[in-house]
């Protein structure tokens, strides 16, 4: 689904080069969650930005659904819309905008009809147990409800692949639990892919695969309790919890 | 979520900013008004001014405001009567009026003294309005009786010359064929023009005895008097025709004072608006790129979305919209409400350079003028916003998203 060939990237600070990414070579495959794991500074963000096709200053080449992205704005732009879903640590959910219009945003992006737009964002707002605070403004909710809202705002237009960048980083235990459990279900259902950077163990352990960043290069892949275990068994045994 | 709605949130969440982008439109939309409705008020008093002295269009012999005959009327209108007919059965046309324009001397019997002399119709007076102020008796008389000839004279000439009501003058001046000839004439009026130099000078004769004094059946002008102003281009040309080489000359033409207020007022106007615009330009270009770097991370985040930047650009177009909307608004009810107060208050103008009169201070309210400022202010509001959203705007998604 996704395919990463020969990522570099460096970043530049006067005549100096620092390398964050060193040749990543990466296959995901179509609903597949993966972890991306490694210490702070290893190039997880770095990985994240260029895998949700948010920044475009790197060598090497990105295949989305079969298809070579190209470097045009404009193209980049549309796949985001159409194709991406995104969470951040922070939740960036839109301040003047209402729980329900939040969500609804990329189906206004992507010009689908109001009725529709109402019918799949209430499927969605009970999805993650927000329907009583759709007409609430964000700063009105705790921040695992304000995840959960920006986790349907990811998945309201059923991309093929959501970017996580420590989503679980601002919450507590508890509410963090309930954003993978949610992510889990709805992806599933939608067969969404995830990729996820994460050094929360509560959130890689339900992960089909983690993979490993070390100083911008990708380790040997681990599957989730250091077992030899393949991927479907792990996929299996997390989808019967 | 509504695009118009969404900017008008947006502006609300720093409501001392929005207020303070509000009042500076307001004032330069009221700045503008204020000045802009005083300037008109001024071109409409000169040019009404100048309409009623000179009427909308003076009927003359060609080059006859550029040559100076030899002798009096040596280029003067002979069968005015018939021109004048012709004019008058437009039904666009109010008043012909036939003038002679004369010169000599004054005498009271032991001085004398220079004098400029408008030889007129009587109802001359009536017609025109109050172009001057009578300070004592009256203006000519409609029916002149045939002993005595009436004379209208300027406060200071009649000051100089010791004269009042009922006291006797001789006027002396050249006739059309270069003699001399005077006449007695008995004092009317006196009046003042508001204008020094004239008082000193002019008198007022009816338009037969200023004939018989330079023995003449000549005319200098005809002066057309239009109902309405603006008629008067149109009438030049419909007209011109028919008039047999005679020179047409629209008022403003004439209207020296007229036209040099206008382009002195219209040269401060325009500096005042290039200023105004410049306020407003840098003061909601500063409010807005604080807006804009305050909302970098949403930015970012609408961008990673899908967001392209001309939707990006065009939310914060649509807040300065607002910010125009409401402050014009605000302006012109205020410069509205200006013009009232100034109406209700009655205040009076020092005298003008040149004269010795006041005027009542007005400023009118222009729809016109409040379209084109309302147009020019919004016009650099949007301008602004959209720098000031490119800028923003222009910043890499991945930075952006991790601005704090
Ligand atoms: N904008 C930037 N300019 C210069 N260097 C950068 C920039 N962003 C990241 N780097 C550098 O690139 C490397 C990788 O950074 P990155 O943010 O991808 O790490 P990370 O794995 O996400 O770390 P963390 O876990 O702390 O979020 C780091 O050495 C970092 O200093
Ligand atoms: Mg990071």
């Amino acid at each position: 689904m996704l395919q990463l060939l020969q990522i570099q990237k460096s970043y530049w600070q006067g005549e100096i080069e620092y390398p964050a990414l060193k040749g990543i070579n990466l296959d995901v495959n179509q609903g597949e969650m993966v972890a991306l794991c490694g210490p702070s500074g290893s190039g997880k963000s770095t990985l994240l930005n260029i895998c949700g096709l948010l920044d475009h200053q790197f060598e090497g080449e990105i295949r989305l659904a079969g298809t070579k992205v190209e470097k045009d704005p404009k193209q980049r732009m549309l796949l985001r819309r159409q194709q991406l879903g995104f969470v951040f640590q922070r939740f960036n959910l839109i301040p003047v905008m209402t729980v329900f219009e939040n969500i609804a945003y990329p189906l206004t992006l992507n010009g689908v009809h109001p009725t529709q737009i109402k019918r799949r964002v209430s499927e969605l707002l009970e999805a993650v147990g927000l329907a009583a605070f759709a007409q609430h403004r964000p700063d009105r909710l705790s921040g695992g409800q304000q995840q959960r809202v920006a986790l349907a705002r990811a998945l309201v237009h059923e991309p093929l692949l959501v970017i996580a960048d420590e989503p679980t980083a601002s919450l507590d235990s508890k509410t963090a639990q309930q954003v993978v459990g949610l992510m889990r279900t709805i992806g599933a259902q939608q067969n969404t892919t995830f990729i996820i950077a994460s050094h929360d163990e509560r959130m890689t352990q339900h992960c089909d695969r983690i993979i490993h960043l070390q100083d911008g290069v990708l380790q040997a892949e681990r599957d989730l309790c250091d077992s030899v275990l393949g991927e479907n068994m792990n996929k299996q045994k997390v989808l019967s919890r | 979520m509504n695009k118009f709605k969404f900017a008008g949130l947006n502006l609300l969440r720093n409501q001392r900013r929005a207020l303070l982008s509000v009042s500076i439109i307001a004032i330069a939309v009221l700045a503008l008004m204020t000045s802009g409705g005083y300037g008109l008020y001024t071109y409409h008093s000169l040019e009404e001014s100048t309409s009623r002295d000179i009427g909308h269009i003076m009927v003359t012999q060609p080059q006859y405001f550029e040559q100076e005959p030899d002798l009096p009327l040596g280029n003067g209108l002979t069968q005015y009567e018939q021109i004048r007919q012709l004019w008058l059965a437009d039904s666009r046309v109010k008043a012909v009026q036939p003038r002679i324009e004369l010169s000599g001397l004054i005498s009271n019997g032991e001085n004398s003294s220079i004098f400029m002399g408008l030889g007129v119709l009587p109802n001359e007076f009536s017609l025109k309005g109050p172009f001057l102020t009578l300070e004592q008796g009256h203006s000519l008389p409609l029916q002149s009786s045939p002993d005595v000839s009436p004379i209208m004279l300027g406060k200071d000439l009649a000051r100089s010359l010791k004269l009042n009501i009922g006291d006797l003058v001789t006027l002396l001046s050249t006739t059309t064929e270069g003699a001399l000839n005077a006449l007695d004439f008995q004092v009317q009026g006196i009046y003042s023009t508001g204008i020094p130099e004239l008082d000193k000078r002019q008198i007022y004769i009816s338009l037969a005895d200023a004939q018989s004094l330079l023995v003449t059946d000549k005319v200098s002008t005809l002066s057309v008097f239009a109902f309405e102003t603006e008629s008067t281009s149109q009438l030049i040309s419909e007209f011109q025709p028919a008039m047999n080489g005679l020179e047409l000359t629209p008022w403003w033409q004439r209207a020296f004072f007229y036209q040099g207020v206008k382009s002195l007022y219209n040269r401060i106007f325009g500096v005042l608006g290039v200023v105004m615009a410049v306020v407003v330009f840098v003061a909601l270009f500063n409010t807005l790129t604080m807006s804009v770097t305050e909302r970098t991370r949403e930015i970012g985040t609408l961008a990673a979305l899908g967001a392209s930047s001309g939707e990006l650009i065009l939310n914060f177009i649509l807040e300065a919209l607002w910010l125009v909307i409401v402050g014009v608004l605000v302006g012109l009810a205020l410069s509205g409400l200006l013009t009232l107060g100034v109406l209700w208050a009655d205040i009076q103008m020092p005298p003008p350079p040149g004269r010795n009169q006041g005027y009542p201070l007005v400023i009118y309210f222009s729809f016109s003028l409040a379209a084109l400022v309302s147009f020019c202010i919004a016009v650099v509001c949007v301008l602004s916003s959209w720098l000031a959203a490119r800028q923003g705007v222009k910043k890499p998604i991945t930075e952006a998203l991790i601005y704090v």
